[in-house]
């Protein structure tokens, strides 16, 4: 079969070229995904080694008493929990106060389900922060959900593959999130950069307090620590306070996490 | 120019991107691809240009998790770039740290307008495109010599100095 000579000319070839990169453009997101997942899959391995060797060089080995001293990511783990069940407790006070005289069981986490998943890369770029996970739709995992690493709320999902999925961690500049601190002031968090996140509140929170991701019923019926006050001071809005918040973990170094799913289908 | 020596050099690049945006904290780093860009653009010939600006762009939506505007960014940038190449030669290291850095702060500044357009949330952040630009700039010419000793195994026009054209 003779072969169709046609010479492509510069000028057509970049209108060629320029159209797909619109086509592209203009497809939705939960499409182009695909390309995005597969790139991360293939380069999984190189950036797996980078993150162990990386975590390797900041380990440090000594510790001379090891019955007096826990290690700093142990340490951030049991705090992080201390906190939850403060949380909890503080939650469980406030419907005891409820008018409701009816003794009204706390539904903290005892019916949900955890999927854990492994890292396979965080990115840090200038469009945001995410997170890419080795579980995708088929394991149950949807956009939306709660996502949890060392006991405290590191992001949501964001876009699902059938094997993988991506999730927006706290400090995205996309992030928006519904928090309460410690003594019920909510507020809207927006993430700011790699590690932290502002919310504006009505009333002046003391550094070093904890801030947690407000309850959502059917997506999270328990407040969770997010992460601690860094710094408060009175924002553009008059009334309002500036909370500059810090994550309760290192993104950088969580290996797996898990997925809360507070209804999981029976069966599951 | 071969297609599969194309395609890996700029896997790589997108690789190493990744990696170097994991490592470095700060926006003071390179856009590798960005500078592999320019030595593409710089040194083939007849459609190949055009190609390679647009498939780098392509890598760079993959690293950057938001497929198309840096395709049209790099595309086009790349695509003038090559039209000016009559013009500016990129012999000497100053003349392509200034290519670099204006390449970079273009084609950065034009992707974030077209993810703003996308995404309301996500806020065009200049800073952040100039400081890559200035870390692009300053190591670029390092990578673009080392870009130009491997155009043998890439397919690339080589210089003039070397094998005379």
């Amino acid at each position: 079969m003779s072969r169709m000579n046609v010479r492509l000319t510069k000028p057509m070839l970049f209108t060629w070229l320029l159209f797909a990169g619109f086509i592209l453009y203009l497809t939705p997101q939960s499409v182009t995904n695909t390309f995005h997942f597969a790139f991360m899959r293939m380069a999984a391995p190189l950036l797996n080694f980078s993150r162990s060797v990386e975590s390797l060089s900041s380990t440090v080995v000594e510790n001379p008493e090891p019955e007096k001293f826990v290690s700093r990511s142990e340490y951030t783990r049991l705090e992080n929990a201390r906190e939850n069940l403060k949380a909890e407790l503080l939650e469980m006070r406030r419907r005891l106060d409820a008018v409701t005289k009816v003794k009204n069981r706390f539904p903290a986490l005892e019916g949900a389900a955890f999927i854990n998943a492994d890292v396979i890369a965080v990115t840090h770029n200038r469009l945001g922060h995410r997170m890419t996970i080795n579980r995708g739709r088929d394991d149950g995992i949807r956009e939306g959900l709660y996502v949890l690493a060392d006991n405290c709320v590191i992001g949501t999902i964001d876009q699902v593959s059938q094997a993988a999925a991506t999730l927006k961690l706290m400090t995205d500049p996309g992030m928006k999130m519904f928090v309460q601190t410690e003594k019920g002031v909510a507020g809207i968090m927006n993430g700011a950069g790699r590690d932290a996140c502002r919310v504006q509140l009505g009333a002046k929170v003391p550094v070093g307090q904890s801030v947690f991701a407000g309850k959502r019923p059917g997506v999270l019926d328990t407040p969770i620590v997010i992460g601690k006050v860094a710094e408060c001071r009175s924002g553009s809005v008059p009334l309002l306070y500036e909370l500059t918040v810090r994550p309760a973990c290192d993104y950088d170094k969580v290996d797996n996490v898990s997925v809360l799913v507070m209804n999981p289908p029976s069966g599951k | 120019m071969r297609w599969t020596r194309l395609v890996l050099a700029i896997l790589m690049a997108a690789i190493l991107q990744v990696l170097l945006n994991n490592v470095l904290t700060f926006s003071f780093r390179p856009d590798l691809l960005v500078i592999l860009m320019v030595f593409l653009v710089a040194n083939t010939d007849g459609n190949w240009p055009i190609i390679s600006a647009f498939a780098v762009g392509f890598a760079a939506d993959l690293v950057a998790q938001s497929m198309g505007p840096h395709t049209i960014a790099f595309g086009v940038v790349g695509s003038l770039l090559a039209l000016s190449r009559r013009s500016v030669t990129l012999d000497n290291p100053v003349v392509v740290a200034l290519t670099i850095f204006v390449v970079c702060c273009v084609a950065g500044t034009f992707a974030q307008l077209l993810i703003s357009l996308r995404q309301h949330a996500v806020a065009v952040s200049y800073s952040s495109v100039i400081w890559m630009g200035l870390a692009s700039a300053v190591i670029g010419p390092y990578i673009y010599s080392i870009l130009s000793a491997a155009s043998g195994f890439l397919g690339t026009r080589q210089r003039p100095g070397r094998r005379g054209r």
